[in-house]
């Protein structure tokens, strides 16, 4: 079968890109753009600068040269491609696949003219899009009513430059969706609490949040040092913060108390040396 | 009260909102450095409500994103940092730096009718926050 021209050229690229993407600083190891890359089933970062403009990509063939050297904690400013070859929000479909096809990479960028990346397009959103074109309506409608809906955010330990877009995104989406504005607050502080939790103490961590028409589930879980006395931990003051973290605004004993007056129900559950996750529920039938 | 008077009161320099700072209504304030509290007793629903603080990291910036906070002072004219101007701009949230501290700014704000803004309730009836 061959697809016509026409049909690609219809196809703008910004309709098609990921959006759903994780953008680095040049200073990120690569392990954690492994792991970045493992959780969010992807294989292309993009790295931007201090201004959020796009200087670089690492692909998963940059992460195995840096494995193969057994050099994961570089920066991976040393492994990433300078200057890499992108799209255009506005490009077709059929331009996309000529530069594919030139260049054999597995996926681009999409920059603006202002250089910041709006998504990735790569082969596999080509191909799930070409199966999409008839079962489109028909799938999505019946999705939103069975499944819920998931959204998935890595948080990087340490990371105070990009602390808080979880929760923003989180935020972004529930109004988008028309959640009332009582319950987004509620869940806009546990997100972002539990978002600087993930930055101040652990390793690393991811962020989830669960939406039904009847619930709403948040999960933080970290790799990282754990609590050994939970109830200590949600005691309102006490903190084991270091000092700069107290200088930033945070730190100071009122993160887990603030995420469980915000919960209808809160479960921590930690190893000492492993992690921690914390489970916070909202109910929206309540009244 | 409109952004644009605030900033007249406290001397303020204006480092991000600059557009919106006719439309800005104000009406209560919040004074604090540590954004737990912020987050734990601001109640925003009706975008009015103005952050004085001595912070200036981003953090101040993203913690008034959360809570629909319009207008962020920062006071005791410190030197802010360009990630927070830009990620104001970003978010469409007015920065203001004023050269007086804390509680002056917060005086002067009141004098003038701004009241606190805390959440309805308190921090013990949890729930309603």
């Amino acid at each position: 079968m061959r697809i016509p021209k026409e049909f690609f050229e219809g196809v703008k690229v910004k309709e098609i890109m990921n959006t759903d993407i994780v953008m680095v600083t040049p200073y990120h190891d690569m392990k954690s753009i492994q792991e970045i890359m493992r959780i969010k089933r992807i294989d292309g970062v993009p790295v931007v600068n201090d201004l959020g403009k796009i200087i670089g990509l690492v692909t998963v063939e940059n992460v195995i040269s840096a494995l193969a050297s057994g050099d994961l904690k570089s920066p991976c400013e040393k492994y990433m491609v300078r200057n890499p070859k992108y799209l255009d929000p506005e490009d077709n479909l059929y331009t996309a696949l000529k530069l594919f096809r030139q260049y054999r990479f597995g996926r681009f960028p999409v920059v603006n003219n202002e250089g910041e990346v709006l998504g990735i397009l790569s082969t596999k959103d080509i191909v799930l899009k070409l199966l999409a074109i008839e079962e489109k309506e028909v799938k999505i409608e019946k999705k939103s009513e069975l499944e819920p809906l998931i959204l998935e955010y890595p948080v990087l330990g340490g990371d105070f430059v990009s602390a808080g877009i979880a929760s923003s995104t989180v935020k972004k989406v529930l109004q988008q969706l028309g959640v009332e504005p009582s319950i987004i607050r509620r869940v806009a502080i546990i997100t972002y609490e539990a978002e600087m939790n993930i930055v101040i103490h652990a390793y690393r961590g991811v962020l989830k949040v669960f939406l039904t028409p009847e619930i709403i589930e948040i999960i933080a879980e970290d790799e990282g040092p754990g609590i050994s006395d939970i109830e200590l931990a949600m005691q309102p003051g006490y903190s084991t913060a270091p000092d700069n973290i107290r200088e930033m605004g945070f730190g100071a004993g009122m993160g887990l108390p603030n995420i469980k007056n915000c919960s209808d129900e809160l479960r921590i559950e930690s190893i000492v040396g492993k992690g921690t996750k914390v489970i916070s529920k909202i109910y929206l039938d309540k009244k | 009260m409109k952004a644009r008077d605030i900033v007249k009161l406290i001397d303020g320099e204006v480092l991000a909102g600059e557009e919106i700072i006719e439309q800005v209504e104000i009406k209560r304030g919040f004074a604090a450095d540590l954004m737990s509290d912020v987050l734990a007793l601001v109640e925003c629903e009706n975008k009015d409500v103005v952050l004085i603080t001595g912070i200036t990291n981003p953090q101040i910036v993203r913690t008034a994103e959360m809570l629909d906070i319009p207008m962020i002072i920062v006071a005791r004219g410190k030197l802010v940092p360009e990630e927070t101007i830009n990620l104001a701009k970003e978010k469409g949230i007015i920065l203001v730096r004023t050269k007086n501290i804390v509680f002056v700014t917060s005086g002067i704000l009141f004098q003038n009718g701004i009241k606190g803004a805390i959440v309805k309730g308190s921090r013990e009836e949890g729930k309603s926050c």
